[in-house]
């Protein structure tokens, strides 16, 4: 620090407020502010709540105390059971579907293929569609009666299922088209992947008389494992709290055979207005969550940190 | 180092072709059915069997935007996108500046703590919000509305542009500061034109993210401040689905999107996750 009058002219309050022993505080201030109100504030509301008793339609009867009463009457309650239930069935089949056909779609993509750059793009489209558009078309498609695929069925002779309207098919139509939004997702970080890999490998491996089918285990997937990983862990955090799609394409129904456990606390909240049901329904969900996005975490390598 | 296979002839290169077009059918098949359908007439849309070819016409637009007022609605998505992306932009820029360049204590919490307020249920969030938002009288605005989709983006906006700050030669900083800049003309004038491409990359997400969004508008916005995804479920109706409409409005929904698409397609391993790959 020099005692010589700094230039001040022409700077603004902005510039005096940013003077460099403070400066990075100042540019993250107002952010980091405005996360802290808008997420603090409803973490520790919500918390209060899931351990209150506290129903938005009768608010005479105030906010009694009842401790975790709300976790196990939420866990207790054979609909939420099977809501769970429903929801790991639809992740589970779903992530492991698009995992399969999006390594396979990658590996395709990988061999010289002219347009590349375009036919990556197309293929990632449907990710980049509104969920309700998303949910709305393949309605459209898989209506019994007038849907497109089922025409395509009957040409075949074979007897279409009622997608949506049928318990047993209903969860495999939403894989359908949950596989059809996301499999993308696996399609681009995958081939990201393998356009990274080193070919030296490859080329020793040959030499030393490895089928394909080696070199792939031995090389190509354990290349892939970190683009796997974050791939599976994006889609796990998602398809356990999915609501739009279902919310649109079924309602949770026939019956309640799509309630995922979303759209349960969403129904507790906002439809029986057991508001305290239903954070706790999307606490338990959380924890769910947490512990799953952990154990893929963990079997991650240490992320590249960037700074 | 973006060493492929080389090309192939023969019968492996046309299996290699079919299957790629096998793939292009899959994906662009319901998004051309939903165009077609828009254009077709109301008895036409759900015909069995199906219609390919037809006189098309814009009966469904006008039957959505002028008669059931989706004008409104596509007014309410586009000024909560463009005033939330607007803000989002400027305070997710400098935290993200901040967190790529200056000494913060504890940095790496933070950086962590932004992250998994995404983990946060949204269910669960929006339910105090909703209640706070009660009191303010909030609900049922576009300003409300724009309040959340910044909170929803913002963490999205830090990590994105703070690994587009990190590539920024620092030097330009310091060269800029011994020029006499202070700190905040620095980012101003010499970082931000050099990191206007992911600028604009991470704009591009965040309205998409913010057009697209459907469970905070549903619990929020019931008529005045009604945005688009919400509004075409309105094409449910009790005696069935209105489907020429709802692949009209679905169309003008999706469509802006797919152009972004493209607009992006350089930063798009990037932008879905969180900067966590550089693709």
């Amino acid at each position: 620090m020099t005692l010589q009058p700094r230039r001040r002219a022409g700077r603004g309050i902005l510039s005096v407020l940013s003077e460099r022993r403070y400066a990075g505080y100042f540019f993250l201030a107002p952010a980091l502010i405005y996360l802290v109100a808008f997420s603090v504030y409803p973490l520790i509301y919500a918390v209060n709540v899931s351990l209150r008793q506290y129903i938005l339609s009768k608010p005479y009867l105030g906010m009694p105390w009842v401790g975790l009463g709300n976790f196990w009457r939420v866990l207790s309650d054979g609909h939420f059971q099977y809501s769970m239930q429903a929801t790991l069935y639809f992740a589970g089949a779903a992530v492991t579907v698009e995992l399969l056909l999006g390594l396979g779609i990658a590996l395709l993509l990988n061999r010289a293929i002219l347009g590349i750059g375009i036919i990556r793009t197309i293929v990632v489209i449907p990710m980049m569609i509104a969920p309700v558009v998303v949910g709305l078309s393949w309605k459209y498609m898989l209506d019994f009666d007038t849907g497109v695929l089922n025409y395509f069925i009957r040409q075949l002779g074979i007897r279409p299922p009622n997608w949506l309207g049928d318990a047993t098919a209903v969860i495999p139509a939403l894989i359908i088209t949950d596989v059809w939004e996301w499999t993308p997702l696996f399609i681009l970080l995958l081939l990201a992947g393998l356009q990274a890999m080193p070919q030296e490998p490859f080329e020793a491996a040959r030499v030393d008389g490895a089928s394909s089918w080696q070199s792939f285990a031995n090389l190509t997937l354990p290349f892939l494992r970190p683009f796997i990983l974050i791939a599976l862990l994006l889609r796990v955090m998602d398809t356990l709290r999915t609501f739009d799609t279902p919310f649109v394409m079924t309602s949770g129904g026939p019956g309640r055979a799509t309630e995922f456990a979303s759209l349960y606390a969403y129904r507790q909240a906002f439809s029986y207005y057991y508001v305290s049901l239903g954070i706790a329904a999307a606490f338990i969900v959380l924890i769910l969550i947490t512990i799953l996005s952990n154990v893929l975490v963990k079997a991650l390598p240490s992320p590249d940190r960037g700074d | 180092m973006r060493r492929r296979v080389p090309l192939r002839r023969g019968l492996g290169a046309f299996l290699t072709y079919a299957a790629v077009a096998l793939v292009l059918v899959w994906v662009l098949f319901p998004v051309v059915w939903v165009i077609l359908g828009s254009l077709k007439a109301r008895e036409m849309a759900a015909a069995i069997p199906p219609v390919w070819i037809f006189q098309p016409s814009l009966d469904n637009y006008a039957s959505a935007f002028v008669i059931r007022n989706f004008g409104l609605l596509f007014l309410n998505s586009l000024i909560a996108t463009l005033a939330s992306t607007a803000v989002v932009l400027l305070l997710g820029s400098m935290a993200g500046y901040a967190l790529a360049r200056f000494k913060i204590a504890g940095k790496q919490n933070i950086l962590l703590w932004i992250l998994s307020t995404r983990m946060f249920p949204p269910i669960a969030a929006i339910i105090p919000i909703f209640l706070l938002f009660n009191n303010l009288s909030l609900i049922d605005t576009r300003q409300g509305l724009v309040l959340l989709y910044i909170a929803f983006n913002l963490p999205f906006a830090i990590w994105i542009m703070r690994g587009f700050f990190v590539e920024v030669p620092a030097e330009l900083d310091d060269a800029a500061l011994v020029d006499g800049c202070s700190p905040w003309q620095a980012f101003t004038r010499v970082i931000m034109p050099l990191a206007a491409p992911g600028l604009a990359a991470t704009a591009i997400f965040c309205m998409m993210y913010s057009w697209n969004e459907f469970l905070f508008a549903l619990i929020i916005s019931r008529s005045a401040s009604q945005t688009l995804p919400i509004g075409v479920m309105g094409f449910i109706t009790q005696r069935g689905v209105l489907w020429g409409e709802m692949s009209a409005a679905s169309t003008v929904i999706m469509a802006p999107m797919i152009i972004f698409t493209f607009l992006v397609q350089r930063y798009l391993i990037r932008g879905l996750t969180f900067g966590a790959v550089k693709g």
